[in-house]
């Protein structure tokens, strides 16, 4: 059959299909990414092309989509209407293409199309046409070419509303808003158009919650609130939450009731200082580590409190927020990362998501750096995963003089003419030393010979004096050495089980409670990572939350995801037999080899 | 050579975690026709004690406790042959059956611990990690124990302390074994409330803490 030539502009790009191909799907088979909202149905009238040159033939001029477009020359046209019947020459205008986002600010170069599971459609509810079919609901989904569409009871309440007004008032017609769940459930019926297209991102995390407002629309982040978990009241590390959901149902129950609660009062503070209200959220992604997933459903976790560490779920459909507890809009829904395997949740999935660690090609590794720190692997054929125990030491709990990395925390220094330097987050008097701080401190001690690689303090003392009151002692620095070993001694192992070098790896990626302030030149020198190339390591911050906000904007990566995690491989390093040997090497202070 | 100078050098070899000094010196000193019951009291024992003298004072961490204790496990693997030759026996100070609870596979502490308790001269029963509670019992009927160890790396998983003490009253032997526990979240008031014999902190003050519940310790 004869090729049809496609030319199209302004970059004169040239395409070809053949005779009868619909125009949308071939933009999209090569590559040039249209809106496709509707699944090219010509409902959401966002597929706009200008014909310049050549014939074509259109489907249907779906009133709904083309209503778009009325106000356009008539060459205008919606890509997903028409069919190829002679060479074209065409013009994409800017709008027509997905509107992208960029989820990390820093990372290898990725955009996502936005594509959310929540969608207004507006049409006009046109009496006159409603008398040729079965029902309302039937109306609605030939209206939004649609046949996978159904309609729950509180979205009919309104629709009977709607039509109930239409009946007194005498109109004919009426415009009224949709807002529809994955493409396939009428959530809400309105004709005020008072809800927004809101969403939030939340980082659900053993020590923190972060929650973020999300324009669903744009793809814009109009705000974010974080606090403590409050579940920290009864136990700093997730195993004594654990040990306590098991002991009796009453404590499951409030720590399900506080973990809510704590949410709750985020959302809401969220909305009063952006002057919305919680009702505006039409969807909330939550990215929170194993146990939190459960803890958040007031599920028994007593399966993750031994070995084998089995979680009672992977992944679950999204749940109704009433279901939840969650105060968003009370028809909205709960969609949670997918947890992988044993405590590696759906932070870390929608943590490798946000680098898209999966799609890019490797060998790549992923480091989540907190008490526990998660290292991801790969090469093309596989990928592995492991949770390993750091302690707390770089999160600046457990030493004499440690702080999280807040005001007046050590979090920095440099060595300038042979004189420390000292920097403190928000340039505030020295109160505690914090993880970055820790790590610069380690290694310029190291350099200095005033720590020996073993760990131990030269000249048999058991204290470094910093300043006045902060110090570190002989026990800080074997914290830290544990912290370190464990990182390293993790990812040397799964390097080993892939059979790749460091020097092998194309990127490194650093996620977690570290900041952006960590130096990476010092890491090095005390081993915590291999060296490679400044430009191969990217400190990616949040990326639970970053997952989070990816996953509510763009739908269809929460299929991907699924199918990445299938590729998947947990490893138990305690399972792994040389393990042993490889954290006790890893406990000197040195660089990689 | 002189005794005196091969024993200072064995016990220099194991402060330095020199396993393959120490082997040199065991395989010299039966050529030397010395008394191998004497070699490991003089020669090795000194060393494995400065090396606990040295991790209390925070000089040594775990890299250089391991060494040292494999450097005296296989100085001790080169005497025994011999010393059971002799029909002698040497007579072990006691022997414990330890391993990590059922439900926890963390191991990486309680070897450190057997090791260091072999290397002072234990007969030790090492039975793994995830260990099901009955088997800690029967090993012990089995090889006639005096101490059961216990190592809990989880909050989650330190019943199993809890329940083996209740199983040996229930099995009427409560009174037979000397039970110590250990591991990250172990603690001495937990130690107590469970009613076991004792706790330890870390493989040295283990060897300390089954010397003393043998009446071995000569009072530090």
């Amino acid at each position: 059959m004869k090729k049809i030539k496609i030319i199209i502009k302004p970059d004169n790009k040239i395409i070809y299909g053949q005779k009868g191909d619909n125009l949308g799907r071939l933009l999209k088979q090569n590559g040039i990414n249209i809106n496709d909202w509707c699944n090219l149905k010509g409902i959401c009238g966002q597929c706009i092309v200008e014909i310049i040159k050549g014939k074509i033939k259109e489907k249907v001029k779906t009133k709904i989509g083309y209503n778009k477009i009325k106000s356009r020359p008539a060459n205008y046209t919606l890509a997903c209407q028409v069919e190829l019947i002679s060479d074209l020459t065409i013009n994409i205008p800017n709008e027509t293409f997905m509107k992208e986002i960029k989820i990390l600010e820093r990372g290898l170069e990725t955009k996502w199309p936005i594509n959310p599971a929540v969608k207004e459609y507006i049409i006009k509810l046109d009496e006159r046409e409603i008398k040729r079919v079965k029902s309302f609901q039937h109306y609605l989904k030939r209206k939004l070419k649609n046949k996978k569409l159904s309609i729950n009871w509180q979205a009919l309440q309104d629709l009977g509303e709607i039509v109930k007004k239409i009946k007194q008032e005498n109109n004919q017609e009426k415009k009224i808003s949709l807002i529809i769940y994955e493409n396939k459930e009428i959530l809400k019926i309105e004709e005020n158009f008072k809800t927004k297209s809101l969403g939030l991102a939340i980082d659900l995390g053993t020590t923190t919650i972060v929650v973020e407002a999300v324009n669903l629309k744009t793809g814009e982040i109009i705000g974010k609130e974080s606090d403590y978990n409050q579940q920290v009241k009864f136990g700093a590390d997730i195993l004594s939450r654990i040990a306590l959901a098991c002991s009796d149902k009453s404590k499951l129950k409030e720590l399900k009731e506080v973990v809510i609660e704590g949410l709750n009062q985020l959302i809401k503070n969220l909305a009063e200082r952006l002057k919305l209200m919680p009702e505006d959220f039409l969807e909330a992604v939550i990215a929170g580590n194993t146990t939190m997933n459960h803890l958040l459903l007031g599920l028994p976790v007593d399966s993750l409190a031994q070995a084998p560490f089995l979680s009672l779920f992977s992944s679950i459909a999204p749940l109704k927020a009433v279901e939840v507890g969650l105060k968003i809009n009370p028809r909205g829904r709960i969609y949670l990362a997918p947890n992988i395997q044993g405590f590696v949740g759906g932070d870390i999935s929608a943590g490798l998501l946000a680098t898209n660690f999966f799609a890019s090609t490797g060998p790549l590794a992923f480091i989540d750096l907190g008490t526990n720190g998660e290292i991801a692997l790969k090469n093309n054929k596989h990928i592995i995963v492991t949770s390993t125990a750091a302690g707390p030491a770089f999160e600046g709990a457990s030493l004499s003089c440690g702080l999280p990395a807040i005001p007046g925390a050590i979090s920095r220094v440099k060595l300038v003419n042979g004189k420390k330097q000292i920097e403190t987050i928000n340039n505030l008097p020295a109160k505690g030393i914090c993880g970055s701080g820790l790590v610069d401190l380690l290694a310029i001690f190291l350099q200095q010979g005033i720590i020996e690689p073993s760990g131990k303090i030269a000249q048999g003392k058991d204290k470094i004096n910093l300043l006045e009151n902060i110090f570190l002692t002989q026990e800080d620095i074997r914290q830290a050495q544990l912290a370190c070993a464990a990182i390293k001694a993790g990812l040397k192992l799964l390097l080993r089980i892939l059979n790749l070098k460091p020097h092998d790896l194309k990127a490194l990626f650093l996620a977690g409670g570290f900041g952006q302030e960590l130096s990476i030149e010092n890491s090095q020198v005390i081993g915590l990572i291999p060296h490679l190339d400044l430009e191969k390591i990217f400190f990616v911050g949040n990326t639970s939350l970053a997952g989070a906000s990816l996953l509510l904007l763009n739908q269809p990566s929460r299929k991907n995801l699924l199918s990445f995690l299938k590729r998947i491989k947990y490893i138990s390093l305690a399972n792994q037999e040389d393990f042993q040997t490889y954290f006790l090497e890893a406990l000197r202070f040195e660089p990689w080899p | 050579m002189e005794k005196e100078k091969i024993y200072s050098l064995m016990s220099l070899a194991i402060i330095e975690g020199n396993q393959e000094e120490a082997i040199r010196l065991a395989e010299e000193a039966l050529k030397l026709n010395l008394d191998p019951t004497e070699v490991i009291e003089k020669g090795y024992i000194p060393g494995i004690q400065k090396v606990g003298d040295l991790w209390e004072k925070g000089e040594y961490f775990l890299p250089e406790l391991i060494a040292s204790s494999e450097a005296m496990k296989a100085a001790m693997a080169i005497l025994e042959p011999e010393i059971k030759k002799r029909d002698k026996g040497l007579k072990a100070k006691g022997k414990v059956v330890i391993g990590t609870v059922e439900g926890d596979i963390h191991d990486i502490g309680k070897n450190i611990v057997a090791s260091m308790l072999q290397a002072s001269g234990f007969e030790v029963h090492d039975l793994g990690a995830d260990v099901k509670l009955e088997k800690f019992i029967d090993k012990a009927e089995e090889v006639g124990a005096d101490i059961i160890g216990l190592s809990a790396l989880l909050t989650t998983t330190m019943i199993g302390q809890k329940k083996l003490v209740e199983i040996l009253k229930e099995r009427q032997l409560r009174e037979r074994y000397k039970v110590i526990v250990g591991g990250a979240p172990v603690t001495a008031e937990w130690a107590k409330s469970i009613g076991a014999d004792g706790y330890a902190e870390n493989a040295v003050t283990a060897v300390h803490l089954v010397k003393e519940l043998l009446g071995q310790s000569k009072g530090r």
